[in-house]
């Protein structure tokens, strides 16, 4: 598991993709990251990182259904593999142990 | 919504480098945004956010992304592949290309960026093709005593009414022909500035209409005009001032104080005029000049869309409308008078008196005629090694052939890898002579800005170069490579006897070019050495020469002359100085006195000859050799009086110079030959030594030579400073040594042997590397004949003796016919000066050598090395 490193923001958008369900595409993560962190990010930023988690098998894609408001064009629905969900679950687990160690945070904690 | 559509061309430009896969899906989301954004922001400020959004799809994450490998999937894509594979297996081989097409097409660069410079002189003036200057030659007794670039003072307005084409005329006068100009600046604060100027000149009010000076303050229309106005360059406003808002500022001077009216931006170089102040106008020449006097320069501005044709051939009609009453009373006497064009000035024209040095359109036109041989020895390398290279590759060419590729698919082939190659070299070159040039520069004293880099014709001749060196050198090996039968090929076969014979001439034309390269540096640095090593007649050495800065009438107040003779006395009591002098002009500089002279009662005789003013210790300090005669006793009292050099006598008739003294012979008054001294060097080794004159008398306090023994000089200028200022404490204290002085005659000569030298050395570096390479590579395919000949029974000795024939043949012919090419450059050469190095065996025995030896340490390692391996490795081989 320990070379499957992934960056600060690819982990966010993994999480994202996870959350998002059968929603997940590149416009909406882009506006959930807007909404919920209030940190503006490029769309360009979002797709690139998609593209790279696909790459490495954490996510899969599918063509969803096109509408209307998006000048025809179809959606690309991301979901989680399972090899995605091994490693949110991996890092959190390994940022919880880190965290114990920390005393401050232990009182506050409770 | 069809109105809020986003920039139709910024979709075009996203569908072009983005990845088809990936188009939809970044479309629709891009669109989303949009929407949103329309919403939100409004449609122009949406507009505007689409578009940047898009361009951060310009990333390597989303680029990179397109299937390049389906785009590159062509024929051509294969051949640059295999190319790079090729080059990259023989290193050795792509190196010594690349490094010598380096080399060479960095000198090119170079030197083109230098010719370009030295033809570019005076076209930044906006009128420069309507701008000529008047050029006088005058003739006595029907021969042709000079040409000049001086003319008579008024002849500008007499052109001026004779010549409608003509629009303005302009004059300039040598502000510091008599007295050199020192002017003294006053700051609020009470500080003095002094500076001497030595490049003042007068200049006609219309001077600066026909020459646009780039004014900071003021105007060309009034800035001349008025008494005793002048306009000064900005850098000589920063010296007095310290800032360029002068106007209205006073100078004081020593012939005359003035008031700034206007400052310009300082002349570039690449102008044949030099001056740093100009001064308004005003007579310094008296009525009986007006047509004996040719020391102006005269600049004539001619009417758009005139021709100047018209002009030159109705000149010799003005010269006589105008000069003939002056010279009705001497026969065979007359003047004649051509225009300039501005921009010739600076490389074609070479006349008596010209502002600055000139520069020499041949000298220009043999350093790029270097630096191209250059270039063909390294694009000679390329062809041998390819052709030697190719024979490796007879097979591939079987293969390819038996696989279908056509002759055409194999010559792109050949083609293309020259073409890399060229393609490197050239860039490489390019960021070699944008890295060495400052140095060049330093080193060469010359003006290189790579300007050329600039210029779309610049890139034009580059990219002409790499397709048309591609070709010549591809093109070869590929049209011997093709032309073979498939089964030939497929066997290997040798491409027989003559395609070595090819490859040995193209060697000999290496070394024939190196060879006279070589003789050509040998003969301009030994030239160079000759003239700065050969005895001069006079003392050059420990002489350092204070500019005495006389003012106007100085030389009639005895204060000054007492001072000038005390610190003379003073000098004299420190043990360090041997002998000091006062004279109006010193070895080395150009005389402005130059005057005919005939002897008393002959009146057909006449010589021309140089006239320095001097006073009594002017023969001791300068340790001339007095051959006959006396020196003078005093400064004083010598009116009737005149010493000459050996060579005024010889001219006068006198071989003897024993013979001349008593004679009396008309300088001004008739003077009596008091003393002869030998001949020396008053001017550089190029010119022969003229006859000169020595007389004593006014105008005579303008150079203070001071003899010194060996030791500390800054101690010993130190000591003359002091003495100096105890007397002249508001005169700038100017000083040079005379040797300095003298060899700066020679700078445009050290100059180019310099060059010619790193040329040289550069052509036999290259020239070497193409022979190390070839002779490697030949030796390599004959391992099996050595490793049969030793087993024969041949020696090691034999072996590379055999192998060094080989290619000493070539060489031998390059000395055979780089030779005759070198004497004929040596004499031509040498030609241009008066004293010269003889041209002995020497001179082409000393550079055959050392290409001997060059060419010969380059294979005989190779050889014998190759003599020496075990027949057995040598058999197995293959």
């Amino acid at each position: 598991m320990t070379k499957d490193y992934i960056g600060e923001f690819e982990e966010l958008v993994l999480i994202l993709v996870a959350a998002l369900g059968q929603e997940a595409y590149g416009a909406i993560i882009a506006e959930e990251i807007d909404k919920k962190l209030k940190r503006e990010v490029n769309l360009s930023a979002v797709h690139v990182t998609l593209y790279r988690l696909e790459d490495k098998g954490l996510i899969n894609s599918a063509y969803g259904g096109a509408t209307k408001e998006r000048g025809g064009r179809r959606k690309r629905i991301y979901t989680i593999t399972s090899a995605g969900m091994a490693i949110l679950r991996a890092m959190q687990d390994s940022r919880l142990r880190l965290w114990k160690l920390v005393p401050q945070l232990k009182l506050s904690g409770s | 919504m069809s109105l809020q559509q986003p920039p139709n061309w910024i979709l075009k430009f996203l569908c072009w480098f983005c990845p088809d896969h990936l188009l939809e899906e970044i479309e629709g989301d891009l669109f989303q945004k949009f929407e949103k954004d329309v919403e939100k922001l409004g449609l122009k400020k949406a507009k505007r956010k689409f578009t940047w959004n898009v361009i951060g799809y310009l990333r390597s994450g989303i680029v990179m992304r397109n299937s390049f490998s389906l785009r590159l999937n062509s024929m051509f894509a294969s051949n640059l592949r295999f190319t790079l594979r090729i080059l990259s297996r023989n290193k050795i081989f792509t190196f010594i290309n690349v490094f010598g097409l380096t080399i060479s097409i960095a000198a090119v660069i170079l030197n083109m960026d230098y010719a370009a410079f030295e033809k570019s002189y005076d076209k930044f003036f906006r009128r420069h093709e309507n701008i000529f200057r008047l050029q006088h030659n005058r003739y006595v007794d029907g021969d042709l005593l000079y040409k000049k670039a001086m003319t008579f003072p008024e002849i500008g307005l007499a052109l001026k009414n004779y010549f409608p084409e003509i629009e303005e005329v302009g004059r300039l006068f040598p502000a510091g022909m008599n007295i050199e100009p020192v002017f003294t600046s006053q700051t609020e604060s009470g500080e003095e500035k002094s500076f001497s100027e030595p490049n003042t000149y007068l200049a006609d009010s219309t001077f600066i209409k026909i020459f646009d000076l780039d004014f900071i303050h003021g105007n060309s229309n009034s800035a001349l005009s008025g008494i005793d106005k002048v306009i000064i360059s900005k850098s000589t406003s920063l010296r007095y001032f310290g800032k360029t808002d002068v106007i209205g500022e006073k100078l004081r001077g020593n012939i005359k104080d003035v008031e700034i009216t206007g400052v310009f931006e300082d002349l570039p170089e690449n102008s044949h005029l030099k001056f740093d102040i100009l001064w308004s106008w005003f007579d310094v020449y008296g009525e009986r000049s007006r047509f004996t006097w040719d020391g102006f320069y005269t600049y004539i501005l001619i009417r758009d869309k005139s021709n100047p044709e018209n002009i030159r051939q109705k000149l010799s009609e003005f010269a006589i409308y105008y000069m003939g009453p002056f010279y009705a009373d001497q026969p065979g006497s007359y003047s004649q008078f051509e225009i300039q064009p501005l921009a010739d000035i600076h490389l074609k024209s070479h006349l008596e008196g010209e502002l600055k040095p000139n520069g020499n359109l041949t000298v220009v036109n043999i350093i790029i005629f270097f630096s191209w041989l250059i270039l063909l020895i390294a694009i000679i390398n390329h062809v041998n090694l390819n052709t030697s290279k190719s024979l490796d590759r007879l097979r591939e060419v079987g293969i390819r052939k038996t696989i279908g590729s056509s002759k055409f698919q194999l010559t792109i082939q050949f083609l293309i890898e020259s073409f890399i190659i060229n393609l490197l070299a050239v860039t490489f070159a390019l960021s070699l002579s944008w890295t060495v040039y400052p140095t060049i520069n330093e080193i060469f004293n010359t003006k290189i800005t790579l300007e050329l880099i600039s210029q779309p014709f610049f890139w034009i001749c580059i990219i002409g170069f790499t397709i048309i060196a591609s070709i010549i050198s591809g093109f070869y090996p590929a049209f011997i490579l093709t032309r073979h039968k498939i089964h030939h090929a497929l066997k290997g076969l040798s491409v027989g006897g003559k395609k070595s014979n090819f490859q040995k001439s193209l060697v000999a034309v290496q070394f024939s070019i190196s060879l006279l390269l070589i003789i050509a540096s040998y003969v301009t640095v030994e030239q160079v050495r000759y003239m700065q090593n050969k005895d001069l007649g006079f003392g050059s050495q420990n002489k350092i020469v204070v500019k005495i800065l006389p003012s106007h009438g100085d030389e009639s107040d005895t204060i000054f002359v007492n001072n000038i003779s005390q610190i003379k006395n003073e000098l004299s009591a420190y043990p360090f100085i041997n002998k000091s002098t006062v004279s109006s002009s010193i070895p080395g500089r150009q005389n402005e006195w130059r005057g005919r002279t005939r002897l008393a009662g002959e009146n057909n005789l006449s010589i021309s000859a140089n006239l320095t003013r001097i006073d009594e210790d002017f023969i001791d300090a300068f340790e001339l050799n007095l051959l006959a005669g006396r020196n003078y006793t005093s400064s004083l009292n010598n009116e009737n009086s005149i010493v000459i050099n050996a060579e005024a006598a010889k001219q006068l008739g006198f071989p003897k110079p024993k013979e001349a003294l008593g004679e009396k012979i008309m300088m001004f008054r008739e003077r009596e030959i008091i003393g002869i001294v030998q001949s020396f060097h008053e001017a550089g080794l190029q010119e022969s030594i003229s006859p000169s004159l020595f007389i004593t008398g006014e105008g005579y306090t303008k150079f203070l030579t001071i003899g010194v023994a060996a030791g500390s000089l800054s101690d010993q200028i130190k000591t003359i400073e002091q003495i100096w200022k105890k007397h002249f404490p508001n005169k700038p204290f100017q000083y040079f040594f005379l040797s300095d002085y003298f060899n700066g005659q020679y700078q445009a000569d050290t100059q180019i042997s310099k060059n010619i030298s790193i040329f040289s050395t550069l052509a036999i570096i290259v020239a070497s590397l193409g022979l190390i390479a070839l002779a490697s590579y030949t030796i390599h395919r004959k391992t099996k004949e050595i490793g049969i000949r030793k087993i024969h029974g041949a020696s090691k000795a034999q072996i590379a003796f055999a192998l060094n024939l080989n290619f000493m043949i070539p060489i031998f012919v390059a000395a055979v016919v780089g030779i005759p090419f070198g004497i004929y450059f040596a004499k031509w050469w040498l030609e241009r000066y008066a004293y010269r190095i003889d041209l002995s065996i020497n001179l082409f025995l000393v550079p055959l050598s050392i290409l001997f030896a060059i060419s010969l340490l380059t294979i005989l390692f190779q050889s014998i090395n190759a003599a020496s391996k075990n027949p057995i490795d040598s058999l197995r081989y293959e």
